[in-house]
C-alpha cells in the first residue's frame, strides 16, 4: 500500500541509527583500557579498571544506594501512579483537566529549578542528604511516567468487565485486584521500569539533594568527570549502560512473552 | 519521555487490551457511566505530593529570588551583560536544536511510516535505545569522539584532511549535536503519530487524481503531520531550554545556558538569591512558551507526544 | 495413604477458598514486603552523619595520595568511624553550610588565602585538641588554619610542541609568537593567573600587591584566544597530556606522574607561585572526628608520606627530615630561591573584588 521506501531514505536510516547508537557505546571498549588515563582507542586490554572499580568502597557504596534509591522510587512511583490514574480517568470532579498539567508538569520543567527549590525545603527540614530525600524527588519526575503508561492501559481497557465482575458480587477492591490490575498489568510494567531507569540515571536533583555519605551513582560520575578522569569512570558508564540495556530487554521479553501467551 | 511508554510497549498492550475490549463489549454493553466520588479519593496523595515536593520547591525558590537579600537579584539581568547574553544563548541553542531535531526527525519518522512493522520496530528501538542510557554517559560519550584529540579530530589529522584541530565541543555546536542526539525521541515519535494516523490510501488517491509525488506529498501529507510536528517542536524547544549536563559537559563556559549559570550561582557562588533569581526567569520562559503552545495544541499532546 | 482419595472428593468450593486461601498469603506477603520497604525508604531520612568524618579536598592524584597515605591508615586505626570524602571544595558552601545549620563536611583542605581573615568566624579553633602545631610551619598556621602541603603554581610544557625551544619564564608563556600554541589557565582568580600575567609583563615580585588589575587583564587579552581555561587539576592534567595545550600553568604534583608515563612534558621552575594547603574545620561540624584525623595527619612521620606519592613537601619542619632523597628534585621546598609568595592577608581582604573583576573579565568575550 505504502511501497518500498527509496533507498536514499533507507540509507538515511541507516546513517542517522548509526549515529544515534554508536557514539555512545565508545565507553565500553575504554572501560577495558590499560592506561592510567581515559583515552580512546585504549592503549592496551585490561580488567584492571574493573578490579578497581569493584574494590571502591565510594563505587560500591554509591552503587548500593543507587539501587536503593531506585527501588523505593520504583514502588512509590508506582503506587502514586496507578492511584492517580485511576483517579484521572474514574474520577469525576471539577478541575480535572487542571489537575493532570499539574501530573504532568514535573516532566517538562526545568529540573535545575526544582532541584534548586528542593534544596532549600529540604536544607530547612535538615534531610538534605538522606535516601528518604532523594526518593521523593526522584517520585516527582518518575511517577508521571507510571501515571502516563497506567492510564493509557486504562483507557484502552472495557471498564465494563470490572462491572460484570462486580455484578457477580465481586467488592470494589477484588474487582480491581482480579481483572482490573491484570490487564493494566504491562503498562504498570512499562512504567515501574521507566520509574526505575528515571532514578537510576538522574543526577541534576541528586546533585544538589545529595551528601558526601548519602550519594548516588551519577552523582559519583559526574564528579568524577569533573575532576579524576580515570578509567574507572568508563566502568561505570558501562556498567550503568548494561544495566538500563539488560532492564529495557528484560521488559520487552516480558512483554513479548504476554503477547505470545495470550490468545 | 511519556511517548516512549506507549510505543515501546505499545506491542504487548495493545494485544491485551484489545482482546479485553472485544470481550467486555460483547459481554456486557456498558448502561450507566461509572465514576463518582470514591475514585476522586484516590488523587489526593497525588495532590498533596506534587504541592509539598513540586509546588513548595518553586514557591521557595521564588520568594528566595525576592528576599534574599531582595528583588534586586533580577537587576542582574540588565547590569551584567553574562546573564542577558545567556538569555540570547540559551533562546538560541533551543532553537538550533529545535530545528535540527525537526530536520533530522521528519525523514526518519517518515522512514519507520513507510517501512514493514518489523522494520518500523527497529527504528523504533534505535531510537529508544540511546534515550534509555544515561544522559552523563551519553555526552561524556561525545566528549571522547568531540575534543581536540578526540577520535574524529585524531582521525582527520591522520588522513591529512584537515591541519589543525577542528573546535567541535567547547561552543554551540558541540551542544547542539549532544542535545539533538538526546532529544530526538520527542521528535520522532509525535511526528511518527501524526503520520499514523493519515490514511495510506490519502496520498494515492492525490496522485490518482494527477498530482505529482511531490505535489501529493507537500499539499496532502505534510499539513496533515502539522500537529506532531508542532507538538514535537514544543516539547524540544522547551526541554531545551533548561537542559544542564549537555551544555555544562560539551559548551564553553563563556556561553553558558541560564541552567548552567543557575547551578553555578548556587553551588559555587552560593548566592541562593541570584540563583534562585535566574531560577524563576527560567521557569518564566518555560511556562511562556508552553501557554503559547497550549493556543495550539493540547498540554497532554505537547508532553505525552499527542496521543 | 488417605490423602490422594481424600483430595479427589474435595468439593470444587473448597478448592477454590484453599487457592484463595494461598493468594491471600501470597497477597499478604507481598504487602508486608511492599509495607517493609515502603517503612524502610520511610525510615531513611537520616542524613547518616553521626559517627563519620567527612573530607575535602581537591580531588586527582592528590586526594588519591591524601586518601593513600592519611584517609585509609586513619581508618584502619578508626573502624568505629565512616570516613567519608567530597570533593571539590568550596568555601562559600562551607560558609552556607554553617550559616544554615546543613554541616555536611567535617576536615577541608583549604588552600592560599582562606582562613587568613574574617572567614575564620565559620571555622572551629584547633587549640587545646592535640595537634602538634609548634611543629608546623609559622606563616601557614593561626587559630583556625593548619598548613599540611606545600605545593606549586608552575609553568609546564611540551616539549614536542615547541620546536626544541624552552620557555624560561612566564614572560615566554604569553609570547605566542616565539612559542605557538594553545595555553592553559586555571578559571580561579586568586590561584596565580592574575600575578602570573603581571609577572609576565615584568613586575617584581614584591611589588606584585595591591593587584594592578586593569595590566593584569591587558596582558591576559594577548593570549585570550589562544587560552583554554581548566576549573581542576585533572583537567589542567588531561589538557596537557592530551596536547591539547602546548603549554600550561598547573600545579606542580600534576605533571609528575605524566612524566612518570613518559610524557614529553617538562616543568620551567623559574618564578614557580608557592602556596600552601591547609585544613579547617567548618563549625558545626563533627568536631572531634575532624580534629582526630587532622591530628593523624600532621604528625611528623604521616606528613612525610605523602610526598612519597605525589611531589608535594610537608608543612611539619620534623617531616622535612623523612623526606625520601630521590623526591627532593621535584618538591618545590627545594626551589624556594626562584619562587615567588602569595599576600595571602591582603588577597583574603580583597577576595570579593578580586573574584567580581576575575568572573567579569572571564565570561566578557
Amino acid at each position: 500500500m505504502r511501497g518500498k521506501p527509496s533507498p536514499g531514505l533507507r540509507a538515511y536510516g541507516v546513517v542517522v541509527g548509526t549515529l544515534l547508537i554508536l557514539p555512545t557505546l565508545v565507553v565500553i571498549p575504554m572501560s577495558f583500557s590499560a592506561s592510567e588515563f581515559l583515552s580512546f582507542p585504549p592503549k592496551g586490554l585490561s580488567l584492571v579498571w574493573y578490579r578497581e572499580f569493584f574494590a571502591d568502597p565510594v563505587w560500591m557504596a554509591a552503587v548500593g544506594q543507587s539501587l536503593q534509591v531506585a527501588a523505593c522510587t520504583t514502588v512509590l512511583s508506582v503506587v502514586l501512579g496507578i492511584m492517580t490514574a485511576l483517579g484521572l480517568i474514574r474520577g469525576r470532579f471539577r478541575g480535572k483537566s487542571a489537575l493532570q498539567v499539574l501530573v504532568l508538569s514535573p516532566m517538562i520543567m526545568p529540573l535545575v529549578v526544582l532541584a534548586v527549590g528542593l534544596f532549600f525545603v529540604y536544607s530547612d527540614w535538615r534531610i538534605l542528604g538522606s535516601l528518604g530525600g532523594l526518593i521523593l524527588a526522584h517520585t516527582v519526575i518518575a511517577y508521571p511516567l507510571v501515571y502516563i503508561a497506567v492510564s493509557t492501559s486504562l483507557q484502552g481497557m472495557d471498564q465494563t468487565l470490572e462491572q460484570a465482575a462486580a455484578s457477580l458480587g465481586a467488592n470494589r477492591w477484588y474487582a480491581f485486584r482480579t481483572v482490573t490490575l491484570p490487564l493494566i498489568a504491562p503498562g504498570v510494567l512499562t512504567g515501574a521500569l521507566f520509574a526505575f531507569t528515571t532514578s537510576w540515571d538522574e543526577l541534576i536533583l541528586s546533585i544538589f539533594l545529595s551528601s558526601p555519605i548519602v550519594k548516588t551513582l551519577p552523582v559519583v560520575m559526574w564528579q568524577q568527570v569533573q575532576t579524576e578522569l580515570s578509567p574507572t569512570l568508563a566502568v561505570a558508564a558501562t556498567l550503568v549502560m548494561v544495566t538500563t540495556i539488560v532492564l529495557v530487554a528484560a521488559a520487552a521479553w516480558v512483554a513479548t512473552r504476554r503477547k505470545v501467551v495470550q490468545p | 519521555m511519556a511517548e516512549l511508554g506507549e510505543v515501546d510497549m505499545s506491542g504487548a498492550t495493545n494485544a491485551t487490551n484489545a482482546t479485553a475490549t472485544t470481550t467486555g463489549a460483547a459481554a456486557a454493553p456498558a448502561r450507566r457511566r461509572p465514576g463518582g466520588t470514591g475514585w476522586n479519593l484516590l488523587v489526593w496523595p497525588a495532590l498533596v505530593f506534587l504541592a509539598v515536593l513540586f509546588l513548595l520547591p518553586f514557591f521557595q525558590t521564588a520568594l528566595r529570588s525576592v528576599t534574599d537579600p531582595g528583588p534586586a537579584n533580577y537587576a542582574i539581568f540588565w547590569t551584567d551583560p553574562v546573564y542577558a547574553r545567556s538569555l540570547v544563548t540559551t533562546f538560541l541553542t533551543a532553537l538550533v536544536v529545535t530545528v535540527s531535531a525537526l530536520l533530522i526527525a521528519y525523514p526518519y519518522a517518515y522512514l519507520m511510516y513507510r517501512s514493514t512493522p518489523v522494520m518500523a520496530g527497529v527504528l523504533t528501538l534505535l531510537v529508544i535505545l540511546p534515550f534509555f542510557t544515561s544522559l552523563l554517559v551519553r555526552t561524556y560519550a561525545w566528549t571522547v569522539w568531540l575534543q581536540q584529540t578526540g577520535v574524529i579530530n585524531s582521525a582527520l589529522l591522520d588522513l591529512g584532511v584537515i591541519d589543525a584541530p577542528l573546535p567541535l565541543m567547547r561552543n554551540l555546536l558541540g551542544v547542539a549535536i549532544g542535545m539533538t542526539h538526546s532529544l530526538l525521541p520527542f521528535m520522532v515519535f509525535p511526528i511518527y503519530a501524526s503520520m499514523r494516523r493519515i490514511s495510506p490510501a490519502l496520498v494515492p488517491a492525490a496522485r490518482s487524481l494527477g498530482a505529482t509525488g511531490a505535489f501529493a506529498f507537500r499539499t496532502v501529507f505534510l499539513p496533515l503531520t502539522a500537529p506532531g510536528v508542532i507538538s514535537g517542536s514544543l516539547i524540544v524547544f522547551v526541554m531545551s531550554l533548561g537542559y544542564y549536563v549537555t551544555p555544562a559537559l560539551l559548551g564553553s563556559p563563556n556561553n553558558a545556558m541560564l541552567s548552567e549559570l543557575i547551578v553555578n550561582q548556587v553551588e559555587q557562588q552560593v548566592e541562593f538569591g541570584i540563583g534562585s533569581a535566574i531560577g524563576i526567569v527560567l521557569l518564566a520562559l518555560t511556562l511562556v512558551f508552553l501557554f503559547l503552545g497550549t493556543r495550539v495544541v493540547r498540554f497532554k499532546d505537547i508532553v505525552t507526544g499527542g496521543r | 495413604m488417605p490423602h490422594p482419595p481424600v483430595r479427589r472428593v474435595e468439593p470444587p468450593s473448597r478448592t477454590l477458598d484453599r487457592r484463595q486461601l494461598l493468594r491471600l498469603a501470597g497477597l499478604t506477603g507481598l504487602a508486608g514486603t511492599g509495607a517493609l520497604s515502603l517503612a524502610g525508604c520511610a525510615s531513611a531520612f537520616g542524613t547518616q552523619r553521626a559517627d563519620s568524618v567527612v573530607f575535602v579536598s581537591d580531588g586527582g592524584e592528590y586526594q588519591q595520595a591524601e586518601r593513600d597515605v592519611w584517609l585509609t591508615p586513619f581508618q584502619e586505626l578508626r573502624p568505629d568511624l565512616r570516613v567519608a570524602e567530597d570533593v571539590p571544595k568550596n568555601y562559600a558552601k562551607l560558609q552556607a553550610m554553617v550559616a544554615s545549620d546543613n554541616v555536611l563536611w567535617d576536615l577541608v583542605t583549604a588552600t592560599g588565602d582562606f582562613g587568613y581573615g574574617g572567614d575564620r568566624d565559620f571555622l572551629e579553633d584547633f587549640a587545646g585538641h592535640g595537634l602538634p602545631l609548634d611543629e608546623l610551619m609559622p606563616e601557614y598556621t593561626n587559630e583556625s588554619i593548619v598548613g599540611h602541603t606545600m605545593f606549586s603554581n608552575v609553568l609546564a610544557y611540551r616539549t614536542d610542541k615547541l620546536g626544541g625551544k624552552k620557555p624560561e619564564g612566564w614572560a615566554d608563556f604569553f609570547d605566542l609568537d616565539k612559542f605557538p600554541g594553545k595555553r592553559g589557565l586555571r578559571n580561579f582568580p586568586s590561584g596565580a593567573v592574575l600575578e602570573i600575567a603581571l609577572t609576565a609583563d615584568g613586575v617584581a615580585p614584591g611589588d606584585l600587591y595591591p593587584l594592578d588589575f586593569d595590566r593584569a587583564f591587558r596582558k591576559l587579552d594577548t593570549i585570550r584566544h589562544e587560552t583554554v581555561f581548566w576549573t581542576t587539576g585533572a583537567q589542567s592534567a588531561q589538557l596537557i597530556a592530551d596536547g591539547e595545550v602546548s603549554m600550561t600553568q598547573v600545579w606542580n604534583g600534576r605533571v609528575f606522574n605524566l612524566q612518570k608515563e613518559g610524557a614529553p612534558i617538562e616543568i620551567q621552575w623559574n618564578e614557580h607561585f608557592i602556596q600552601a594547603d591547609s585544613m579547617v574545620v567548618p563549625r558545626g561540624s563533627n568536631v572531634e572526628h575532624a580534629m582526630a584525623l587532622a591530628k593523624h595527619c600532621l604528625s611528623a612521620e604521616n606528613n612525610a608520606k605523602l610526598s612519597r606519592h605525589i611531589p608535594y613537601g610537608p608543612t611539619n619542619l620534623e617531616s622535612l627530615k623523612l623526606v625520601e632523597k630521590s623526591m627532593l628534585d621535584h618538591l618545590p621546598t627545594s626551589y624556594l630561591d626562584i619562587g615567588i609568595d602569595f599576600d595571602n592577608k591582603w588577597l583574603n581582604a580583597h577576595r570579593a573584588e578580586v573574584d567580581s573583576k576575575w568572573q567579569n573579565w572571564v565570561r566578557s568575550t
